[in-house]
């Protein structure tokens, strides 16, 4: 297997579909002193990732798209075959899909929305050395960081409406004791609130490294200009840095639509299916029902979405901050 | 720039209040941990009660608990070692060699980490099934090695892209062979990128839930499942699973405070150097 030929695979890998741009015949011509020695050593260091990413990649894609095609019934063994759409029609005809996406789509963008702003402020908090910052820097990786299980168990405790820590104190407080996890619309504000709780310390992270990065002058200037913080902040500080955020909104987006531990830990996706967004009901379908067949269905749309979110927007971002 | 001593303050505050709320969950957990089944009403501790230590201590004699941290060290290791092996070569080439399609590569290893857990993890427990691997720390191991791909590959990356063009640029003239260069030149110079690669790809591991779930959630189970087990029908042995939890997360915590840049670096894909 020569380099071009890896190379090739990998865009194929990378992309299923073929390029059907016109001109794109791929990339620029070939130099012509390229000596195989070089080319040995190239394919050497790249076989090995390229095996592990086809068997992560390209086999469970190909699986997920084979087993949608197929009746795939764990708990009718005997029925097997080709399906064709069916287990499209079924995942689809389903009653809650709908609200499942919808559900997922409004958790995300609430979530993303509120810990770029929180997660940014913080950083501009953090911007100028402070006393107790340099000990907040060294916590602020724990929510994301140390074992997330046991924070999301930690959470349900604290969130359980019968006696859980934030109902006790506010009960002591003489104030109203919901009931977070038992109402449909308070477990996901529940959850969404966790989702901040853990993410935001990463944006903050990223946004400070971004901030640090700028150069001292501009913000002189900025100052004798009459500017205060919070306007050297939106308006000079976050337009130098637009690649920056462009690209950790998006792979918080990506992230936050694959969001399965912290739901299944703490609600389960219940009360009744009231937080069950797109991957929770997925997986209900796959191992909870053995409807292998639907539910692998609802994964390819779902990988699909996803693939063209980080083609169009995560792929681009990362580029465009490398140069 | 000088800040009023008004500003100052507000900024103290605020940021007290925001290490208060970051460390909440983790504070709970240590008091409920900590705290004698006496001390537990209905589910909140009695935050003044003296520490009882036996939760944890009943934990160390928890044949069960303690076979699950074994295991997820082992798959930790393992898992961590096979994705070092197979991206820090990759990770070399896309840093310091121009080829056709690296950008097309590097997305694919990127897209790795945008695939949902719970799609990828289909198929392989239809196959693992097959070959009768569901339950066994094997399979656990293999589908943790994908979750070690990207970060190992980002961060190595970007550690031998720091590596200085001169240094190369003699060792080109001296009549280095690539294999040379990369064995002899770069490796020496990135060990403790490799390092904090192989504490990262440890983290994740021990944190990954998924797939352990998924696949290795009966005999095979480790650390995080091994968690969800004080919850029992009907009740939850709150104090056990709490110190479950601080025995979980306590190593992790150490460790993280000695690589958090390279965390970081590592999880937004080398594009920040945290």
């Amino acid at each position: 297997m020569s380099a071009d030929r890896t190379a090739v695979l990998a865009r194929q890998a990378a992309d299923p579909t073929p390029p059907t741009r016109p001109g794109r015949t791929g990339g620029p011509p070939r130099r012509p002193r390229e000596d195989r020695g070089r080319r040995l050593f190239l394919v050497g260091m790249l076989a090995p990732m390229t095996v592990l990413l086809l068997a992560f990649t390209l086999y469970p894609f190909v699986s997920v798209l084979v087993g949608s095609l197929r009746r795939n019934d764990l708990t009718r063994p005997d029925e097997q075959g080709f399906a064709g759409l069916a287990n499209f029609a079924d995942a689809l005809s389903e009653p809650g899909l709908l609200r499942a996406v919808l559900l997922t789509v409004g958790m995300v963008v609430v979530a993303v929305v509120a810990e770029f702003a929180l997660g940014t402020l913080a950083a501009s908090l953090l911007w100028r050395p402070l006393r107790g910052s340099r000990l907040y820097l060294a916590l602020l990786v724990l929510p994301f960081g140390a074992t997330p299980v046991a924070a999301y168990l930690s959470w349900r405790l604290m969130l359980n409406p019968d006696g859980g820590q934030i109902n006790a104190t506010l009960g002591a407080l003489g104030l109203p004791t919901p009931g977070w996890t038992s109402e449909p619309m308070l477990a996901v504000v529940a959850l969404v609130v966790v989702d901040i709780w853990q993410w935001a310390p990463f944006i903050t992270l990223v946004m400070l490294a971004g901030l640090k990065s700028l150069p001292d002058e501009t913000f002189e200037a900025g100052a004798l200009d009459g500017a205060n913080a919070v306007q050297r902040l939106v308006r000079i500080a976050l337009p130098m840095l637009k690649p920056l955020v462009a690209f950790v909104v998006t792979i918080r987006a990506i992230d936050a639509i694959r969001t399965f531990d912290s739901i299944w830990i703490i609600t389960g996706g219940g009360p009744g299916a009231a937080t069950e967004t797109l991957v929770v009901r997925i997986y209900r379908t796959a191992f909870n029902d053995l409807h292998i067949g639907e539910a692998s269905a609802l994964g390819l749309l779902l990988l699909v979405v996803l693939f063209i979110l980080g083609k169009r927007f995560a792929a681009p971002a990362l580029q465009r901050l490398e140069h | 720039m000088h800040e009023t001593r008004k500003g100052r303050v507000l900024r103290t505050v605020a940021i007290w209040g925001l290490i208060l709320w970051s460390v909440l969950p983790f504070a709970f957990m240590l008091r409920v941990g900590f705290a004698a089944p006496s001390d537990i009403r209905g589910g909140s501790p009695d935050w003044l009660a003296p520490l009882y230590m036996f939760n944890v201590v009943d934990l160390f004699g928890d044949a069960d608990f303690m076979s699950a941290i074994g295991r997820s060290v082992l798959v930790a290791v393992v898992s961590s070692a096979i994705a070092i092996a197979a991206a820090t070569p990759a990770a070399y080439a896309c840093a310091r060699m121009k080829f056709r399609g690296r950008a097309d590569f590097e997305f694919w290893v990127l897209s790795t980490r945008m695939l949902p857990a719970v799609v990828v993890v289909i198929p392989y427990f239809v196959l693992f099934r097959q070959l009768g691997g569901i339950d066994t720390v094997w399979a656990l191991t293999v589908m943790h090695t994908v979750v070690n791909l990207a970060v190992t590959f980002f961060l190595l990356r970007s550690f031998f892209a720091d590596l200085p063009a001169a240094v190369f640029e003699a060792a080109d003239l001296d009549g280095c062979s690539e294999t040379r260069k990369f064995v002899s030149v770069a490796w020496p110079m990135v060990r403790n990128g490799v390092a904090a690669a192989a504490v990262l790809n440890f983290i994740f591991s021990w944190n990954e839930f998924v797939f352990a779930l998924t696949l290795a959630s009966g005999e095979a189970k480790t650390v995080s499942v091994a968690m969800l087990g004080f919850m029992q029908f009907q009740s939850v042995a709150i104090g056990p699973m709490m110190a479950a939890g601080t025995l979980a997360v306590l190593p992790v915590a150490i460790v993280l405070f000695l690589s958090q840049k390279q965390l970081v670096t590592g999880m937004s894909f080398g594009a920040v150097k945290g």
